[in-house]
């Protein structure tokens, strides 16, 4: 097998979208600076932070240039006086509505659309919080502007709570580095690979579940100087059959076949499944694009050129993967 | 006419762009350059996966250690290899080495039997592709040749103003 890790370094570059990103970053500020000038004087006061993707390490640079961006908003409220999340998250998309192109309420968060002049639009998920709690804890606001009560809830919810799960999987950071571009491969190839409208691909958080739970490093060590050689192409192969191998069949009686399905809960609270959202067929579809990928993984192993290896690996991920060759000797020549 | 587009032929296998700057140098040779001495070197490319295609982006020229004759052109590795080192880094381990040029002192390049031989021989060899190309170019026209395990075949022939023939 040829060895395409510094390729695989090279991709990795292209394709992350690191918290230290100017261009988020700018994005991000624009609208958390006109959400304080904006609140209303009865709003509590509130402090901002970074959630989702970003914050964990796993975020990638989107295909179009549709950024989407996870702040989550810390209000200084102790749930119990505020029966009604719905009024909380009202502050939010209030003080945003007529300064942007929408302001939506949703289930989980106040979506804002942005764009300035002829910039890509862009949208930031405002998730609400209570977090000056009589128990210590967080609590997120759920609940959109017409829902019933029942819907309008405080769901138990720590967002710090999956980056610290994350970082007590694995000691050595330079392992979790590993866990990291594994999972932004993931992303890139689903990018690649699915119509991401509705409910046809997974969801970036539930490729980071898939991968808490079948993620293994990778790495050949020197046993002089103890240093670690990390091998991305050996971790996601080894990934990508333990996710094949995590579906089971399943008799859909709509479509009167049976089906390749997956379940695989967040590791945190509150435990859902993240792929409830998904029909059957949607996950038959996402096993047989896992076995493709595997299959080019396979195929790359006997390849005995960097290019050919590469050619599969663009296969799988785009052309963010670099077609790069192995140093040409030229030898001599003789023309007549 | 070429005009400022790349050149794009296509062959049973595989799809060739030759890049203008190339194209202009040789057609530049053809008015300016000598032809009673042979020159020649290594033709240099990546494979573009964006058009899955394969560009010819760089050419060496004659080095200190070839041999220029009338009738013959003997290129040694000193100084096109380390071109070819450079060019490889320099663009992030993409390009490679595609064949060889050289020059004929005669209007429409006709390969001789060293030729043939030669580009066989060099396809014997272990390459990042399976394909090589070999370019003459003639005092009027060049003509453009592919070998794949041993197997030769033309692929195309344009004079210097970039008329295909």
């Amino acid at each position: 097998m040829v060895n395409v890790q510094s390729e695989f370094f090279t991709f990795h570059n292209q394709i992350k979208l690191s918290e230290e990103n100017q261009e988020l970053r700018e994005k991000r500020d624009i609208l958390l600076n006109k959400l304080k000038k904006n609140i209303s004087d009865e709003a509590a006061s509130f402090t901002s932070f970074n959630q989702g993707s970003y914050a964990m390490g796993t975020g990638i640079k989107p295909n179009d240039g549709d950024f989407d961006i996870d702040v989550g908003l810390k209000f200084d409220i102790d749930h119990d006086d505020y029966p009604d999340p719905v009024q909380v998250k009202q502050w939010v998309k209030d003080a945003l509505d007529g300064h942007t192109k929408s302001v939506k309420i949703r289930r989980s968060c106040v979506t804002v659309t942005y764009q300035k002049d002829n910039d890509p639009i862009y949208h930031v998920d405002f998730a609400v919080y209570a977090a000056n709690n009589a128990d210590k804890q967080m609590y997120i606001a759920k609940g959109k502007e017409y829902s019933t009560d029942e819907y309008r809830i405080w769901q138990l919810s720590d967002p710090q709570e999956l980056l610290n799960y994350l970082n007590s999987l694995y000691d050595d950071s330079e392992d979790r580095a590993q866990f990291r571009r594994v999972v932004r491969y993931m992303k890139k190839w689903k990018n690649q690979h699915f119509n991401t409208s509705g409910n046809n691909a997974p969801t970036g958080i539930a490729l980071t579940a898939l991968a808490c739970s079948y993620f293994m490093p990778h790495y050949s060590k020197d046993f002089l100087t103890n240093k670690k050689t990390y091998d991305d192409f050996k971790a996601i192969k080894t990934l990508v059959n333990n996710i094949q191998n995590a579906f089971t069949l399943t008799w859909d009686s709509d479509d009167g076949c049976f089906y390749r399905t997956i379940t695989q809960a967040l590791p945190v609270q509150p435990r859902n499944n993240l792929f409830e959202k998904m029909t059957n067929k949607q996950m038959n579809n996402f096993y047989d694009q896992i076995c493709t990928m595997y299959s080019k993984f396979a195929e790359a192993e006997g390849k005995s050129k960097k290019l050919e290896v590469c050619q599969l690996m663009i296969d799988v991920f785009g052309e963010a993967f670099p077609a790069a060759v192995d140093r040409s000797y030229v030898g001599t020549s003789e023309s007549a | 006419m070429l005009g400022k587009t790349n050149f794009k032929l296509k062959t049973s296998s595989m799809t060739i762009y030759i890049e203008e700057k190339i194209l202009s140098e040789i057609s530049n040779y053809q008015k300016q350059g000598q032809f009673e001495l042979e020159a020649g070197g290594i033709v240099v490319g990546y494979y573009d996966a964006v058009e899955s295609a394969l560009k010819i982006t760089d050419m060496t020229w004659p080095q200190i250690d070839d041999i220029r004759g009338r009738y013959r052109f003997i290129r040694k590795e000193a100084g096109h290899q380390e071109l070819m080192d450079r060019l490889w880094e320099q663009s992030g381990y993409k390009k490679s080495y595609l064949g060889e040029w050289h020059t004929h002192n005669q209007c429409r390049p006709i390969p001789s039997p060293i030729d043939y031989n030669n580009w066989r021989n060099i396809s014997e060899r272990h390459h990042n592709f399976n394909e090589q190309l070999f370019i003459i170019i003639g005092k009027i026209s060049s003509g453009i040749w592919m070998v794949k395990n041993r197997k030769i075949q033309k692929i195309e022939e344009w004079d210097n103003d970039g008329t295909i023939m």
